[in-house]
């Protein structure tokens, strides 16, 4: 089986996080205010989990333009991405077959810390 | 605190229709350039119904409904995310959506409150999106 790595770079900006906050309507205050971030326990303000993943999403396109049918997503959130943050995005195929494929989700940030990583598995469209 | 929170609340059905330009704009958004998200022609060709959403756009389901047992300022960060889909959601249908509280757990100091949405056409369940939120609690 040979194995299919797709990586992608991102830098978040503070721009990408606010209009999130707006878009998506999460305006909690860890991800917009530096002094309500810090009073929490963290750096600087946090990115939304959301955003990255919904970013990483784009990664995964090319399979269901190829009639792969996305069934399911797994993604768990392990450490705090923070706006200014450089993201390697990268998501590996596998497990291939006539039928069914899963490919995994990676973030990781600059210190090569892992954000979030998950799992995503793809099922052959049928030919209705 | 936890009284806040029981297990199984509901929120009302409400009504979601996805138009081409919300995802359109959804998808400038977060850097997807792919046809699938903007020709229904093609999306038809790819073996779609019509245009189809990307399948984070479902988190954004979460300001359509009002979730009484959440505030927009609590203090939560996202644990986990999780989708499974029977179908994939299409741009101008109208689904029914759904959020449901499924537990609550306390982990030593830690209060973990686990969320199903679901989204129905015609009572037929389409995709369900699980959602784990971490509730930093303030010290007393």
């Amino acid at each position: 089986m040979r194995l299919i790595a797709i990586v992608q770079h991102l830098i978040v900006t503070e721009n990408l996080v606010t209009t999130y906050a707006n878009i998506s309507g999460d305006q909690n205050k860890v991800h917009l205010c530096i002094k309500t971030a810090k009073e929490k326990g963290f750096e600087d303000r946090i990115a939304h989990g959301m955003l990255i993943l919904a970013i990483h999403s784009t990664l995964c396109t090319p399979l269901l333009e190829k009639g792969w049918e996305l069934t399911n997503v797994k993604s768990k959130f392990v450490h705090p991405i923070y706006i200014h943050d450089k993201l390697e995005l990268t998501s590996t195929i596998t497990y291939h077959s006539a039928q069914k494929c899963t490919a995994t989700i990676l973030c990781t940030n600059f210190h090569n810390k892992t954000t979030f990583y998950g799992k995503m598995v793809f099922v052959r469209r049928s030919k209705n | 605190m936890m009284n806040k929170w029981k297990k199984g609340l509901k929120t009302p059905v409400e009504k979601i229709r996805i138009s081409e330009t919300d995802v359109a704009n959804y998808c400038t958004f977060i850097g997807e350039s792919s046809a699938l998200y903007k020709d229904k022609a093609y999306a038809i060709k790819c073996g779609y119904e019509g245009i189809p959403l990307p399948y984070t756009y479902a988190s954004l389901f979460w300001q359509k409904l009002s979730i009484p047992w959440l505030a927009n300022d609590d203090p939560v960060i996202l644990v986990e995310q999780n989708f499974s889909y029977d179908f994939p959601l299409i741009c101008g249908i109208t689904y029914d959506i759904s959020m449901e509280l499924t537990n609550v757990r306390r982990i030593r100091e830690q209060l973990f409150l686990y969320h199903t949405l679901t989204v129905l056409l015609d009572g037929i369940k389409q995709m369900t999106m699980k959602t784990t939120l971490l509730y930093e609690e303030q010290p007393t």
